[in-house]
C-alpha cells in the first residue's frame, strides 16, 4: 500500500513525510513512498518567468528531499513527481488505487492555510487520507477508531486495525452514545438504548477479531457527542481513524460533521476513510 | 544554555555563511537548529498572488537547504519556517527562551535586501538575547575568542559566553578591556572599573571552566578600535550590549554597533543585563 505524500516543502509537509516514512518502515518498505508536488496553475498569471523559477526551485527541493529519504531509509523505495495544475485535482488524480494520501496540516493560525486543503481532500479522495500535524514530541500510543455501526465505520475499523497491526499497538474501538444528555425524551427506554449501543460495539469488535485474531483490541462505550469523545481519547493516542459517509456527487466535497470537527481540533494524526474508498485490501 | 539556534536565511551568500557558522555551532553542542525565511510583506508592494508566489519559492528553496543539511548532518535536528513580516521581529518571535539568533551580513554593501548590515544591528538591539552576526570571511587563518569586557556586565555574560566557545573549540580566550588614556574623566570615573570587570569575569569563568587558560589585555584606546584590531585574526568576537529600557530599545551600544557593522569575523552581541532595566 503506497504512501503518497503531498509535498510542498513546508514544515507541515515535512511532518507528513516523516509520518509516511515511519509507516513505510513498519511495513519494511513494501508499499513504497511517492512524493507529489503540485505547482499551482494559479501562478501562471504571474508570468512564465515566475512559473519557471518556481518549477526549478520545486524540482531542486524535491530532489534534495528524495536524496535525504534514500540516505535515511534505503529500504524504502521512494519516487517523486512534479506536477502542474490545480493542487487538489492533481493530487487526487495521481493517488494510485489502494494507496493512502498523507497531507500535512499547518498550524491553525498560519497565514498560508486559509484555504484548508487537507479536509477537503479527505472528502473527495477515493483513498484514505491521513492528516498529520508536526509532532510536538509528546508521548502517544494506541490506535483509536470511531465506531457507529455504519459501513463507513466498518471500513475505517479495517484501516485502523491494519495500522495497529503494523505498529504493534492496541486498537481501541470507541462508540459514543448520547447517554443521559438533556434533550427530548428518547422514544426507547434508556436500558434498551444502552443495550442497542453495546450491540453495535460488540459487532464491530467481533468483525475485527475475525480479520485480525492476534490484535490487542479494547472496546470503549462512552457517553457524549462523538466528536468530543473521540477528540478527548485522541489527546494521547498515536493515531485516530474515522469513517465518513459517502455522499452524492454534489455533497461529496462536504466532509461529515464528526470528521470535520476532528480535522479542525485534534493534534493527533487523523485518517479519514470515506465509504467506498479502495482501502488497504 | 542556548538550546535552540535560529538562523535567518534569504538565499544570499551572507545567509549561507550564517547557516554554515550556525551548523558548526550546533554540531559542537548537538542541539536543534531552525532556519527561518522571512518574506518581508512590507517590502512587497504586491497583491495576494505575488505574496503567495514569493512564499512558495522561498518554501522550496528553504526545503532544499534543509534537506542538504540533513543529508550532511543526519544527527542534527533541523526545522524550517517561512513567515511573513518584519525580519527582525519574526526572527525574534521564533527564538524562544535563550535561543541564539544567527544572521549573515555583508559589510560596505547597503542595498534593499534585508541581509544588509542593518538587520544584524537591529536584531541585536531588539532581541534581548544573544545574536550572532556572520560576515563572509576572508581566507585568513582565524583563531582565538575575544571577549570585550566592561564594568557594566554584572553577570559576566560576555566572558562566560566567550569562554564556553573557547573551551569547546580548544581556542585561546582573550579578555579585552579598553579605556582611552587621554580621557582624564574616564580615568577618574573608571579607574577601578577594569580591575572590577576583570575580577568579576575571571572568577565567573574559572568557576565554570576551571581548566581554561584566560589571557587578559588592557588597551588604552577606544573599545571599538581595540576590538576591531583584534577582529582581524580572531575567530569570534563577543561583546555586550546594555539594554537600558524600552525607550532605548532601538539604540544599540556604539561598540557593538561598530563591530556588527565592520568586524571581519563573526560577532556575537550578548545582552548584559537579563530582562531588567538598569
Amino acid at each position: 500500500m503506497t504512501s503518497v505524500v503531498a509535498w510542498n516543502g513546508s514544515a507541515s509537509a515535512r511532518a507528513a513525510l516523516l509520518w509516511a516514512l515511519r509507516r513505510e518502515r513498519e511495513r519494511s518498505g513494501r508499499g513504497g513512498l511517492l512524493l507529489l508536488t503540485v505547482i499551482d496553475e494559479a501562478f501562471r498569471s504571474c508570468g512564465q518567468a515566475a512559473m519557471d523559477e518556481l518549477t526549478v526551485a520545486a524540482r531542486q527541493a524535491l530532489e534534495a528531499e528524495v536524496t535525504w529519504v534514500e540516505r535515511m531509509a534505503p529500504e524504502v523505495s521512494v519516487t517523486a513527481r512534479l506536477l502542474e495544475g490545480d493542487p487538489e485535482r492533481e493530487l487526487l488524480r495521481h493517488c494510485p488505487d489502494g494507496s493512502m494520501l498523507i497531507v500535512g496540516r499547518g498550524e491553525p493560525r498560519s497565514h498560508f492555510h486559509r484555504r484548508a486543503l487537507a479536509p477537503r481532500l479527505a472528502s473527495q479522495a477515493s483513498v484514505p487520507v491521513a492528516l498529520v500535524r508536526a509532532d510536538r514530541g509528546q508521548d502517544r500510543s494506541g490506535v483509536i477508531v470511531g465506531v457507529d455501526g455504519s459501513n463507513a465505520s466498518a471500513e475505517a475499523s479495517v484501516v485502523a486495525a491494519e495500522e495497529a497491526h503494523h505498529r504493534h499497538e492496541p486498537l481501541h474501538l470507541v462508540h459514543a452514545w448520547p447517554g443521559t444528555n438533556p434533550g427530548p425524551p428518547a422514544p426507547t427506554s434508556p436500558d434498551t438504548d444502552l443495550a442497542h449501543h453495546r450491540r453495535i460495539l460488540d459487532e464491530a469488535v467481533r468483525a475485527i477479531r475475525e480479520g485480525f485474531p492476534s490484535l490487542d483490541i479494547a472496546p470503549h462505550l462512552e457517553s457524549g457527542q462523538a466528536a468530543s469523545v473521540l477528540s478527548r481519547q485522541a489527546q494521547t493516542a498515536a493515531l485516530l481513524v474515522v469513517g465518513s459517509r459517502a455522499q452524492g456527487p454534489v455533497k461529496r466535497f462536504l466532509l461529515g460533521s464528526v470528521s470535520r470537527a476532528l480535522a479542525q481540533t485534534t493534534d493527533c494524526p487523523l485518517i479519514i476513510v470515506t465509504e467506498g474508498d479502495h482501502g488497504p485490501q | 544554555m542556548y538550546e535552540k539556534t535560529v538562523v535567518g536565511w534569504d538565499g544570499s551568500a551572507p545567509a549561507q555563511a550564517a547557516v554554515d557558522w550556525a551548523v558548526r555551532w550546533v554540531e559542537e553542542r548537538s542541539r536543534a537548529v531552525r532556519i527561518v525565511r522571512v518574506v518581508d510583506s512590507d517590502a512587497l508592494d504586491a497583491d495576494d498572488l505575488d505574496i503567495r508566489w514569493s512564499v512558495a519559492v522561498a518554501t522550496f528553496a528553504l526545503a532544499e537547504v534543509a534537506a542538504q543539511l540533513r543529508v550532511g548532518h543526519p544527527e542534527m535536528d533541523v526545522t524550517t519556517a517561512v513567515a511573513l513580516g518584519e525580519p527582525a521581529e519574526v526572527l525574534n518571535e521564533h527564538a524562544e527562551g535563550d535561543s541564539l539568533i544567527v544572521v549573515g551580513t555583508q559589510h560596505g554593501h547597503i542595498d534593499e535586501y534585508w541581509f544588509s548590515s542593518r538587520l544584524g544591528a537591529r536584531l541585536a538591539a531588539v532581541a534581548g538575547r544573544a545574536v550572532a552576526v556572520i560576515p563572509i570571511t576572508d581566507s585568513r587563518e582565524r583563531s582565538g575568542v575575544i571577549a570585550g569586557i566592561s564594568g557594566f556586565d554584572e553577570r559576566a555574560s560576555v566572558g562566560l559566553f566567550a569562554a564556553e566557545v573557547a573551551q569547546l573549540r580548544s581556542e585561546k580566550l582573550h579578555l579585552v578591556y579598553a579605556c582611552p588614556k587621554h580621557t582624564v574623566r574616564s580615568e577618574a570615573a573608571f579607574g577601578h572599573c577594569d580591575d572590577a570587570a576583570f575580577d568579576r569575569t575571571l572568577s565567573a569563568v574559572s568557576r565554570a571552566f576551571p581548566t581554561l587558560v584566560v589571557h587578559c589585555h588592557v588597551e588604552h584606546t577606544s573599545p571599538a578600535s581595540a576590538l576591531l584590531l583584534r577582529a582581524r585574526d580572531a575567530s569570534l568576537i563577543v561583546v555586550g550590549t546594555r539594554r537600558p529600557g524600552v525607550a532605548r530599545r532601538l539604540v544599540l551600544g556604539s561598540v557593538s554597533h561598530t563591530l556588527v557593522n565592520n568586524a571581519p569575523c563573526p560577532t556575537v552581541v550578548v545582552p548584559t543585563i537579563a530582562n531588567g532595566p538598569l
